[in-house]
């Protein structure tokens, strides 16, 4: 089984699967959600659908919350 | 002369010439304006469409006799209350993920000072393939929990500050210590991220 690194814990996933199926599965919503995907950052605009994940890749996720 | 009397040569060369943009002019965006321009920072480029409100006065960096007015047009006249010799280019429109990457070209690093989660996420898409540092915030309503706000790197050019669960709500409103936290964070990451200093 492959294992990404999810927010600093080793998590499995199915080989081939996407970022965005990754993160359905999980039930994490991407409005307002900033993915650092092996050091890059993307926005709910990049084409997540398409991204695919590879065994050893670093996932880190951030909310973005209203308030300033 | 530079307002900061307590910066060396070398400290005082960088600041002088560094170019920071901030988007949004509120609770974040006026206080950290405030403490950059403090710190001696004086090229400025700025956005912000709103005026003043009664509401804005619990944590912004403004003074009832300026409701009403433009924010851009009050901040500026605050701003060089502190030091008159700054060089501001506040712009009166709306950032959006078309504009924001002209408006903010040649900065040296960008504040994403919004209160909107929405106009957040769009400011760190439409400037993160721009090699430029953008430093966010996110998770700063209420009162108490001043140890859960803190700044994260992610990726090579963005810093979180905030702790990224306090969003407003009925319950949870903004208030000028909480927010006034993590605006002085945003700006002491800028200063750090400038003179190469730990974040």
């Amino acid at each position: 089984m492959a294992k990404v690194i999810l927010n600093g814990k080793e998590t499995e996933f199915s080989s081939g699967e996407k970022i965005l199926g990754f993160l359905q599965a999980r039930k994490v919503g991407t409005k307002n959600l900033i993915l650092e995907w092996n050091g890059k950052i993307l926005t709910e605009k990049d084409p997540l659908e398409s991204f695919e994940l590879n065994d050893g890749d670093t996932l880190n996720l951030f909310s973005m919350v209203g308030g300033g | 002369m530079n307002v900061n009397p307590y910066l060396n040569d070398a400290q005082r060369a960088v600041l002088e010439r560094a170019k920071i943009g901030v988007a949004g002019l509120g609770g974040l965006g006026s206080n950290v304006l405030a403490h950059l321009v403090r710190a001696g920072i004086r090229l400025f480029v700025a956005a912000d469409f709103d005026v003043v409100s009664a509401s804005n006065l619990n944590r912004q960096f403004f003074f009832a006799d300026q409701v009403g007015q433009k924010k851009t047009g009050a901040l500026a006249e605050n701003l060089r209350r502190i030091d008159p010799e700054l060089e501001l280019d506040f712009r009166d429109l709306r950032l959006t993920g078309e504009n924001t990457p002209e408006v903010f070209a040649g900065c040296d690093v960008v504040v994403e000072a919004f209160d909107k989660a929405d106009a957040k996420t769009m400011l760190i898409g439409a400037l993160a393939d721009s090699g430029i540092p953008v430093v966010a915030a996110s998770g700063l309503a209420g009162f108490g929990k001043s140890n859960d706000i803190r700044v994260r790197k992610a990726g090579k050019n963005l810093y979180l500050v905030g702790d990224l669960v306090s969003g407003i709500s009925a319950e949870l409103a903004p208030a000028s210590p909480r927010v006034g936290i993590a605006a002085a964070m945003e700006a002491n990451t800028v200063v750090a991220i400038l003179l190469g200093l730990e974040i």
